[in-house]
């Protein structure tokens, strides 16, 4: 993967100039329509929650065809065939193979610990792969996966979002050019108000649906919430934490499930910073968020949006004098706008608030432009191994109550 | 004890009763029909960039855009309406709100014509690729008459497929749903006002939406009467004081309640919903042969509505 270092300079930075330009040319992640320069037909494996949101994005792209679908739950099927006009539903993956043996890629959004099968049966079949995140619920598994993925010779991305993040990838630029200096320490968040269950008829169903609150098969609130999260600050940084403490318990729903609703880790970096992750299904407050904290600076990002907010000492910049900002109580964010300057030429700075597209979009499009147009993939199975490794020694530490130490070995692929 | 469940969307809180057998159950389908709401809220929010309608209007003069189901037939009940009241249901009234600045600063090019952006027959819909075409550019869609309404029939379509059937649903307690009534009882009872002698909907397997004109006033430039616009005049309607529908589902209701108010005739509405308008404070008026869903008799109780908020 390509690491751009160059510092963000008065193309990347947000300005809001007279405007008045006469290009009507829009960034590439504003523009309505994305050109592929390929038509790719796909296939969706799972059509449950992420499988739906998967399916709404796919309409926006008009050189990606869903041919076909499979899941093994009837009434999710029948479900899907109301949103997924023209395409076929079939109930296993080798079922829609075989009948659709000319698929150019498979979408994997499958339960956690159901990855590997569709992901190892889809690269055999000679499919570039899109698997949702995390990559698996066991190191085996991302294993298993990463080899199937490394011998097949075919695209394979890991649905960690932050990676393909409008907002997020200028952010970054900023981090690593010097922004906010040293980084001191890093704290993330997902918080929301939901029980986690699925309704579900008789108790067959009720156990395949409610896979998130099967401690069997379960990366709980670490993998399906925080492995994203992790996996940006990785990102970042390019630090691995080298040993995790958990805590939390079922504080929310007591319903008789065994699956902690709130969640609080500490890890450990090797220069002594930490990253405090907290995550609960108990309240909404701010949401889901990540921060980093510098001795020039702090970033804020929230998926859509993104801010930095700048230390009293820290040198001004030309083009702050037009930033966009917004008030916190008692501080002033400069709002993170990709492509400001284009934008501001055009007087049309204030469209770059808040992604054009779900962060899936954005999965989605760079997974579809790896295929067509051979670009870099932004997430690999092995990055997306690592991240799912550090989101399972998190789940370890709160199951078992002992800190765990994450060794390089922990987080290689073989 | 019925199980309450809420969630904030659409600028409001929306609002679910429900009753059942396990709890545990009635929640789990209760948040299924509430992330319904959400992922309504997120497709048709014209305040937000990466939603539908930011998508349709920023593809507004090109080809048609590939629709999800739920919002093809949302569009295709807009433009229904919109043809019954004679525009005064438009779905189009985007750029109106940016020119009344009731919107962001965007600027409408002062060569564009606001008749030709708000004409309905821009907004074009193929059945056959479930796509939807805004025909000029600057077009832009505005749901806030119907979204409410809409997204509750929605999360009432999941309630009854996970096999939920008696419940209340509300959006911003203007826009009522109900299924099957409570145990014992023939209708759920929903007060519309704070007055002590307001006028009540019965409903059962039905919906209620209330428009009223004077509700968001502060916002408006000076010299308009209401926040609900009159398409014919570009301007606040100075038609009717409030509006009551009750139709066999939410998005019929809300949005004739605001062409009601809007200006449209209480003939326009298609016969089986029930109407009533209040032309001055202490006036209601039921609109003859209609069903009789309200009673406007002074009330004997001041039971407030089980939702607990004034409609």
């Amino acid at each position: 993967m390509h690491d751009n270092h160059s510092s963000p300079d008065r193309r990347t930075v947000l300005m809001a100039g007279a405007g008045g330009a006469a290009t009507q040319i829009l960034p590439d992640f504003l523009a309505a329509r994305p050109h592929l320069g390929a038509d790719l037909r796909v296939g969706l494996v799972g059509v449950g929650r992420q499988g739906r949101a998967i399916l709404a994005e796919l309409g926006k792209f008009d050189e990606v065809t869903l041919v076909a679908y499979c899941d093994t739950d009837e009434r999710r099927l029948g479900s899907a065939a109301r949103r997924a006009k023209g395409a076929k539903g079939y109930a296993t993956q080798d079922a829609m193979l075989a009948a659709h043996p000319d698929l150019d890629a498979l979408l994997i959004a499958t339960p956690t610990h159901l990855h590997r099968a569709p992901c190892e049966g889809g690269l055999a079949a000679a499919k570039h792969i899109y698997c949702e995140s995390p990559l698996a619920h066991s190191i085996e598994d991302c294993r298993a996966i990463t080899a199937a993925a490394a011998s097949a010779g075919k695209v394979f991305q890991t649905g960690y979002q932050g990676r393909a993040n409008p907002v997020y990838k200028l952010a970054r630029s900023f981090v690593r050019s010097g922004a906010i200096r040293d980084v001191l320490s890093m704290s993330a968040q997902s918080n929301q108000k939901n029980s986690w269950r699925t309704p579900a008829s008789d108790p067959v169903r009720d156990k395949a649906l409610n896979w998130r609150l099967d401690p069997e098969v379960t990366l709980g609130l670490a993998g399906e919430l925080g492995a994203q999260q992790f996996d940006v600050l990785h990102w970042f940084t390019s630090k691995y934490p080298v040993r995790v403490e958990a805590s939390g318990g079922i504080l929310a729903w007591r319903d008789g499930r065994e699956v902690a609703d709130t969640v609080q880790a500490r890890l450990t970096y090797k220069d002594g910073s930490q990253l405090s992750w907290n995550a609960t299904l108990g309240n909404t407050y701010n949401g889901t968020q990540e921060l980093l904290m510098g001795t020039m600076g702090t970033v804020r990002l929230a998926w859509s949006h993104g801010w930095l907010f700048k230390e009293s000492d820290a040198p001004t910049q030309g083009w702050e004098v037009y930033a966009n900002r917004q008030q916190f109580h008692n501080d002033e964010g400069i709002t993170l706008i990709a492509d400001a300057t284009k934008l501001a030429s055009q007087g049309k700075l204030k469209k770059g608030i808040g992604l054009p597209h779900p962060g899936l979009y954005y999965g989605l499009e760079t997974f579809f432009q790896s295929i067509t147009q051979d670009k870099d993939v932004v997430c690999s199975a092995e990055e997306g191994l690592r991240a799912t490794a550090i989101a399972i020694k998190v789940q370890t530490a709160l199951t078992t109550g002992q800190a765990q130490d994450i060794s390089e070995a922990d987080l290689a692929s073989k | 004890m019925p199980l309450r469940l809420a969630c904030q969307a659409m600028g409001t809180r929306f609002e679910l009763v429900l009753a059942g057998q396990r709890e545990d159950q009635l929640r789990a389908v209760g948040e299924l029909a509430l992330e319904e709401i959400q992922i309504a809220h997120g497709r048709w929010n014209a305040f937000a960039n990466d939603s539908v309608l930011s998508h349709l209007a920023r593809c507004a003069g090109g080809p048609p855009v590939t629709l999800d189901p739920e919002t093809f037939d949302l569009l295709q009940t807009c433009v229904r309406v919109a043809k019954q009241s004679r525009g005064f249901f438009n779905p189009l009234l985007g750029p109106l709100l940016h020119k009344l600045g009731l919107r962001d600063e965007t600027k409408l090019d002062p060569a564009e014509d606001l008749g030709t952006l708000l004409d309905v027959k821009g907004l074009v819909l193929d059945p056959k690729g479930h796509s939807a075409q805004l025909t000029r550019p600057g077009m832009q869609l505005d749901l806030g008459a119907i979204a409410k309404g809409a997204a509750l029939d929605l999360a009432a379509r999941v309630l009854v497929e996970e096999g939920v059937t008696c419940a209340l649903l509300h959006g911003g307690t203007s826009t009522a749903l109900a299924l099957d009534p409570p145990p014992g009882k023939d209708a759920w009872q929903v007060v519309i006002g704070p007055e002590k002698h307001a006028p009540r909907a019965h409903l059962a397997h039905s919906a209620l939406s209330v428009s009223a004109a004077n509700s968001r006033r502060g916002s408006l430039p000076r010299g308009d009467h209401s926040h609900i616009l009159d398409p014919h005049r570009s301007r606040g309607t100075r038609h009717l004081k409030a509006a009551a529908v009750v139709a066999p589902n939410a998005a019929t209701a809300d949005a004739w309640s605001t062409a009601l108010v809007a200006g449209c005739l209480p003939s326009d509405p298609p016969q089986g919903l029930g109407l009533l308008t209040q032309t001055t404070s202490d006036s209601w008026l039921l609109a003859p042969g209609r069903p009789s869903c309200f009673h406007i008799e002074p009330c004997t109780t001041t039971t407030p509505p089980l939702t607990a908020a004034p409609f």
